[in-house]
């Protein structure tokens, strides 16, 4: 058999010198939510950990039936701007969420956004995975239990890397501008 | 808890370890990962190894842990599930040294300290 190898991928702009970006919070706390029939991905994580003034959290999401569950897959870059992006985003209906991981943090206007990818049976019975837009990924006829492992010594939030051209979730320890609100979509 | 991102071209399997070289940690449970990979190259239960290609492969879920061995040296054990452009799966242990970012990874461990390590 060939021997398998992954390639290195030259991207547009200039690497960082650093490649890992870490910070540590050691006093977390575990909570453990729960999102009711027709509550988003979005909301039933935002607005408790709002009430909670936690801005970051590492989220495991456990499985339930779904009304609706939007997911993105990734795709070329026509526009050579960046080495993959996003295609137009799936939808499946009365699907079966498996699970997943989400992570809480900061938008760059200071707004709540969570950075989601999990896996799903369709109703059709496939298993389906990918990024999973939360704020279109609603909660079926039963509630979905999630738990959050809270940071408060550091934040989490979206910012430019020029490496890639995309907006991604880096750790900083210093507190950002933390907006009231939440994202409408 | 710490929270990591990896840049791309880094293989997620050795920037676990070497988070855990840089941070002091023994042994951890991996919390919380999400990210992109430009191929994903995983075991199979027969022995093996298949490569998932891009233009990015989405990690969807990992379960892991991280132990030091007999050397002072942390190994990084990874399973999980990936899905590829068109949102199909598949799933098995990442192999060390063959699994690079795309563009971001974010991974969180949690430090596990034993009473009597198994």
């Amino acid at each position: 058999m060939p021997a398998l190898h992954s390639r290195l991928v030259r991207h547009p702009g200039r690497p960082a010198d650093a490649r890992c970006l870490a910070e540590s919070s050691p006093n977390c706390r575990t909570l453990r939510l729960t999102f009711a029939t027709g509550v988003s991905l979005y909301e039933g994580i935002v607005l408790p950990l709002r009430g909670e003034k936690i801005t970051s959290a590492v989220i495991n999401l456990l499985g339930g039936p779904m009304q609706m569950i939007e997911y993105c897959m990734p795709a070329d870059d026509a526009s050579g701007r960046t080495v993959a992006t996003y295609g137009e985003p799936g939808r499946e209906r009365n699907g079966y969420f498996l699970g997943g991981t989400a992570t809480l943090g900061l938008a760059v206007d200071g707004l709540p956004f969570i950075h989601c990818h999990g896996s799903f049976v369709t109703e059709a019975g496939d298993v389906r995975g990918g990024h999973i837009v939360t704020e279109k990924t609603i909660v079926g006829s039963t509630p979905v239990t999630a738990f959050a492992r809270t940071i408060d010594s550091f934040i989490v939030q979206l910012s430019e890397d020029t490496e890639t051209n995309h907006r991604v979730f880096h750790p900083r320890s210093t507190s950002g501008a933390i907006t009231d609100g939440v994202h409408r979509s | 808890m710490v929270y990591a991102r990896i840049r791309p071209n880094e293989d997620l399997v050795q920037s676990i370890e070497k988070l855990c070289l840089a941070q002091g940690i023994e042994r951890a449970f991996v919390r919380g990962s999400l990210g992109s990979l430009t191929a994903a190259c995983i075991e199979t239960p027969a022995g093996g190894s298949v490569m998932i290609t891009g233009p990015a492969v989405e990690v969807v879920n990992i379960s892991g842990e991280v132990r030091t061995d007999a050397t002072g040296t942390p190994r990084a054990e990874l399973h999980g599930v990936v899905s590829d452009a068109n949102g199909h799966v598949r799933g098995g242990r990442f192999v060390s040294g063959n699994n690079i970012v795309c563009i971001t990874f974010e991974i969180a461990l949690e430090e596990w300290k034993p009473d009597s390590p198994a």
